[in-house]
């Protein structure tokens, strides 16, 4: 079992690595905070107007943007921004954006979002362009 | 299984394993969270704030419904013009009915507003959800008495027709609260009809009752009134259902560890 563990782990270790993990998980965790505190029936829901259905579509949307950020990357551009604009949103549509951290989690999910992709690799340990250090730089 | 079968299904392992590896060689590159995220995470909390702001000011109304949880509502005072009401039942997500009073106004001011509703946390254990806008709430009612004074010492005002006058008070249209228990000392009520059939009180208040709510039926008992006032008005109640919008001058939301009642709204309120 323990090569089935560590083939999983290293799978797990590469999807993270792969897409905005993170960022997609704070989308996530801010719809599913948005629609908790907005949680009213189906019939409410349908027929109840804006009030009662703004929960569903913010932080459904919210949720969205989380999955595809972690099932489609190639969308995040936008969608990191769409992320934060629904989240300003949901404070004034939702009962104040979940009591605030729906929308505080979702401005964070969604720059994450956005601002995922490649970065420069890291320089060597030690290797600081300053000349003279003697002390090691921790990487 | 038959050979082909199992031929399908080495194929499909295949390509999964295929996969993995190509995901896991891109994982090489080094990708994460860059520095520009900076950007739209400062415009959106600095939006946040300024939006927080706005409705503390009293300038940006916002759409405040709440759930099935029961939870205590505290003013000082409540001036509301055309209201009606009329007893009903309140279905809760458990499943079970409790007896409520629906009461709609149509036009309310509001002198101060502490919502407090207690929750279970999983590692914290019991917290305190305080919803504090408008002048401080007192720590007790007299509900022998109107109000004069608010939580923070400061008096509060009324003309003849105990109209509050002055302050920076809370003002709500097409106000709807569904409640077990309203408590309150009635200041100059003016032009109220009880007993009127509970299938027309809205239409003399000039209110519709919000969509998903019970109808009434006729012949129950109703009642509309032209003018309420209640002073010091605690209540248990259900939800607030604003069809309009309110304004919220003074917002605090705060979540406070512990069991907290109306004698905090003051401290909460201050601080």
């Amino acid at each position: 079992m323990g090569a089935r563990t560590k083939a999983a782990w290293a799978w797990f270790r590469a999807f993270r690595r792969t897409r905005p993990f993170w960022g997609g998980l704070w989308c996530l965790a801010a719809g599913a905070w948005i629609i908790r505190s907005m949680f009213f029936s189906f019939v409410l829901a349908v027929s109840g107007g804006w009030s009662y259905s703004a929960g569903y579509i913010l932080g459904g949307g919210l949720v969205l943007i989380g999955l595809v950020a972690w099932f489609a990357p190639h969308y995040r551009a936008l969608l990191g921004i769409m992320a934060v604009l629904l989240a300003l949103a949901a404070f004034v549509a939702a009962n104040l954006g979940g009591y605030l951290l729906g929308s505080v989690l979702g401005i964070l999910g969604g720059s994450m979002v956005w601002a995922w992709g490649e970065k420069a690799p890291r320089r060597a340990r030690g290797g600081r362009r300053r000349a003279g250090t003697t002390a090691p730089t921790a990487s | 299984m038959t050979s082909r079968r199992l031929g399908l299904l080495a194929r499909a392992q295949r390509e999964a394993a295929h996969r993995a590896a190509a995901m896991a060689a891109r994982a090489e590159t080094r990708r994460g969270t860059r520095r520009r995220a900076l950007v739209p995470l400062a415009g959106g909390f600095a939006a946040l704030v300024a939006m927080f702001q706005l409705v503390s000011s009293n300038v940006l109304a916002v759409n405040f419904t709440t759930s099935n949880q029961e939870f205590q509502l505290y003013s000082n005072y409540l001036q509301g013009a055309q209201a009606a009401g009329f007893l009903s039942t309140n279905d809760t997500a458990s499943g079970t009915d409790n007896g409520v009073a629906e009461l709609g106004i149509r036009s309310a001011k509001l002198a101060g507003l502490c919502a407090i509703a207690h929750e279970q946390v999983p590692v914290v254990g019991e917290v305190t959800l305080m919803i504090i806008a408008g002048v401080p709430v007192r720590s007790s009612f007299n509900t022998g008495s109107n109000t004069t004074v608010d939580g923070a010492g400061n008096p509060l005002t009324y003309d003849a027709n105990g109209l509050l006058t002055g302050g920076n008070h809370i003002t709500a249209s097409n106000l709807f609260i569904n409640s077990r228990s309203l408590n309150g000392f009635g200041n100059l009520i003016s032009g109220m009809n009880l007993g009127q059939s509970a299938d027309t009180v809205d239409a003399t208040a000039g209110i519709t009752w919000p969509a998903g709510q019970t109808k009434p039926d006729a012949g129950d008992f109703g009642l509309t009134v032209d003018r309420i006032n209640v002073g010091g008005l605690g209540g248990d109640t259900y939800g607030i259902n604003l069809q309009g919008a309110i304004t919220l001058p003074n917002l605090k939301i705060k979540v406070v560890p512990g069991h907290k009642t109306q004698a905090d709204c003051p401290t909460q309120a201050a601080g």
